[in-house]
């Protein structure tokens, strides 16, 4: 058979592995910082651009998009070329791929701490640069299919296909999420309320851990573990299994973020059991991984990479198998909102997606500058202490997560809390704060130290820009299936066929969930007492959103006579039915805010007492770890967006009269100036027309409609 | 209060149901499907990532010792 010449082009590969060191150091230095601020709250500068509620979501964001983003890339720009013989389809699609990625990464930095925020966890980003992420991933997925379809292999490896996986389901889960009604340029409002927004905001969070944190890096494994090892890998029949079953069930399982919220029981009880049933695909995996290395643990003892690889898999099986635990109601009622969550992403995002990085970034770079890894010795140190920062960060978090769970829900023999003041259980978790933030800081180092080796493996070698291959051409195929081969064989040398076979297996998944709860949307009960926000308290609203607060707030009441007597009535689906989008939060850092307005309720704190905490919450609460939020008192509301607030809540549905628009503004302004009186007779001497006033009459707004009336249907 | 939210979907408890079987049968289908695949063409298969290029490969010196 002729042998083609051609080359692979390693430059991509160079330059996304180059993006993923600079993305990794910027994303652990935010994560290094945010767990830092949320113990002392100096930490914050009095900025509002380096406070909690912003610099969280610019550490999320930068470790799943920037960090692991680009590894995945890297992977993708290197093992796709070599599997399937054939050099990428577009050096132009590639470049314009790279710096339209990069841009976005520094779009999203800067706006993210600007305070421009959608307010729903991982996809913050506002509309513009959705549109942006959306056009990108276009040009990656054409770039991919181009390559694909130019192959030289007549198979497509498994690997490739958890890249099509995840190239068509982030699709799919990014517009389904990100739609939304733009009321100016970086401010819109999401297409859905309250517990429908719940619903595909967890729909999609949930799988984005599953299809960019999980099906890539399970690519990424099935083709480096066998690589760095040199064995095939252990079962390609399970591998197949293990696809299928993993991209069918995973799509099911969001509802598990929404356990005894006012989410319909039906689908809490779907998100449980594809939940558990995970259990299966996700072992199948991590099995299939350290198997392949069974009789090469003499390898593994010498070869930090295989360290690395191993530690990353097994921190998969753990967490894996730590999920479906997290969705059994039981466990759920008390790792849920607290810090047990935290602790285990990150046994994922460290182990799994952290290791599996590293160990590919000392194996590949060596590889394309063509010289040694300047330092074995270092990478093992790196192994060393990444592991120990894992144990050292979630350790203290479990530990914590649980001991502030017990402490919401003890009573007294007396029948009343024994911990009434939320802060008493919060200045518990001081210490594993502490001790997690010094986790952090060895995982740091240890990342800083990869750094600088490969800066001197760089220096040392020369870089290969093209490798020379050779491959024999793909010989014509029957169109048909052949009498030989089973169905999968034939599918796997169908890349179309195969994707859109993928794409089905996922989509069911979500069109069973979703759909009904559109079904339902007549139906979720009206509260008559319910009404949509005033103009002030819109504009309260999305200062809540912009500042964050989410991030450390809940707004949901679970049904637990714990959660009643400390903060009122439970929370109820048709509460939140104009809550473009949803506030439910996801980590109670601070109190739940559901019942906050509530003037009988256990919360309720006057206007005056809101507007010392906000400026200063260490005045009114010594041992408070909250930021302060001077500038608030200081910056005046944009009132003249008020209208077209108005108008796109008015085209998502919110009954707001007709012509509401510009009597908003003279309502707005009644209201503010009430406040302002309120908060002068209390001696604060304020202008009506700051943030503040507009966040308090927000918060006093939380709960009310449904503190005095009964439920209507 | 669930019950009320649902109730103009009869037995909606179904679509859970479906979608366990469906998925079931896929399972099924696809184990079947992965278990008759010939010796020969999985280790032909699992070799695909170890074999980079005919020419050979660039030497690194990650294979320590």
């Amino acid at each position: 058979m002729e042998l083609q010449k051609f080359s692979y082009d390693n430059r991509m590969t160079r330059n996304f592995a180059i993006a993923t060191i600079v993305w990794g150091v910027v994303g652990l230095l935010a994560g290094l910082l945010i767990a830092l601020q949320i113990f002392i709250p100096a930490m914050n500068f009095g900025l509002e651009f380096t406070t909690f509620g912003r610099t969280r979501p610019v550490h999320t964001n930068a470790v799943i998009f920037a960090f692991v983003g680009n590894a995945i890339f890297t992977a993708v720009y290197y093992s796709l070329q070599r599997l399937l013989k054939t050099r990428m389809y577009s050096e132009t699609l590639g470049k314009i791929h790279f710096w339209g990625w990069q841009a976005i990464i520094v779009a999203a930095a800067v706006t993210l701490l600007s305070g421009f925020t959608v307010g729903k966890e991982y996809a913050e980003l506002e509309w513009p640069i959705d549109i942006a992420i959306t056009l990108i991933w276009v040009v990656f997925g054409w770039n991919m299919f181009g390559t694909i379809l130019q192959r030289r292999t007549s198979h497509i490896y498994v690997s490739i296909w958890f890249y099509i996986a995840t190239w068509v389901t982030v699709a799919v889960l990014h517009i389904f999420n990100s739609l939304a009604v733009p009321v100016s340029f970086m401010k819109s409002y999401t297409l859905y309320a309250g517990i429908q927004d719940a619903l595909v905001q967890w729909w999609y969070g949930h799988n984005a851990v599953a299809f960019f944190l999980t099906t890539p890096f399970l690519g990424m494994m099935y083709y480096f573990v066998p690589k760095v090892s040199g064995r095939p890998i252990y079962s390609y029949k399970l591998s197949i299994v293990h696809f299928w079953s993993l991209i069918f069930l995973y799509i099911w399982a969001g509802p598990h973020h929404l356990l005894y919220s006012s989410l319909p029981d039906w689908l809490q009880a779907l998100g449980t059991t594809f939940s558990v049933m995970l259990i299966a695909p996700s072992w199948g995996g991590m099995i299939n991984g350290l198997l392949t290395l069974r009789g090469a643990w003499d390898k593994v003892r010498r070869d930090p990479i295989l360290k690395m690889f191993v530690v990353g898999i097994t921190a998969y099986g753990m967490a894996t198998f730590e999920g479906p635990m997290l969705s059994f109601k039981t466990v759920n009622a008390i790792s849920h909102f607290t810090d047990w969550t935290i602790g285990h992403v990150h046994i994922g995002a460290l182990g799994w997606n952290g290791m599996l990085t590293f160990g590919m970034i000392y194996w590949l770079v060596p590889r394309l500058y063509n010289t040694k890894l300047y330092s074995i010795k270092l990478a093992n140190i790196h192994f060393w202490l990444a592991t120990l920062a894992i144990v050292f960060y979630a350790v203290p978090l479990y530990i914590g997560g649980i001991t502030q769970a017990l402490m919401w829900k003890q009573f007294t023999p007396d029948g009343f809390l024994m911990y009434p003041n939320f802060l008493e259980t919060v200045t518990q978790l001081i210490p594993m704060y502490t001790i997690r933030a010094f986790g952090g800081a060895l995982y740091v180092t240890g990342f800083l130290i990869l750094v600088f080796n490969i800066v001197k493996t760089i220096q040392a070698g020369s870089f290969v820009a093209e490798e020379e291959a050779q491959a024999p051409a793909l010989h014509s195929e029957s169109e048909l299936k052949t009498q030989s081969e089973t169905w999968h064989r034939f599918l796997e040398r169908k890349p179309i066929r195969f994707l859109i076979f993928a794409t089905i297996a996922i989509l069911i998944g979500g069109i069973v969930e979703v759909i009904p709860t559109y079904l339902i949307k007549s139906n979720i009960p009206t509260i008559t007492s319910v009404k949509p926000y005033t103009p002030l308290e819109l504009q309260g609203r999305d200062i809540y959103v912009k500042e964050g607060c989410y991030n450390c707030h809940s707004q949901m009441v679970r049904p637990f006579r714990s959660e009643t007597e400390r903060y009122g009535e439970y929370s109820k689906a048709g509460e939140s039915v104009y809550d473009h989008p949803f506030q439910f939060g996801s980590k109670r850092t601070g109190p739940d805010l559901a019942r906050e307005g509530v003037k009988s309720g256990k919360l309720y704190k006057p206007n005056a007492w809101h507007y010392n905490h906000f400026v200063d919450p260490q005045k009114m609460n010594q041992a408070s770890i909250m930021p302060k939020y001077p500038w608030l008192a200081k910056k005046e509301i944009d009132i003249q967006s008020t209208p077209a607030k108005i108008r796109a809540m008015k085209v998502l549905g919110v009954p707001y009269p007709d012509n509401y628009e510009q009597q908003a503004i003279v309502d707005l302004k009644a209201q503010a100036d009430s406040i302002a009186k309120d908060l002068g007779a209390n001696g604060i001497q304020t202008n009506s027309n700051r943030e503040i006033i507009a966040l308090i009459a927000y918060i006093q707004r939380l709960g009310v409609d449904i503190s005095n009336k009964p439920l209507k249907k | 209060m669930y019950k009320e939210t649902l109730n103009s979907i009869l037995n909606v408890e179904v679509y859970a149901i479906i979608g366990f079987f469906i998925f079931f049968t896929f399972f099924i289908f696809v184990s079947i499907q992965a278990y008759r695949m010939k010796k020969e063409e999985v280790d032909q298969i699992s070799q695909l990532p170890l074999e980079d290029s005919v020419s050979g490969d660039i030497k690194t010196g990650n294979e320590n010792k």
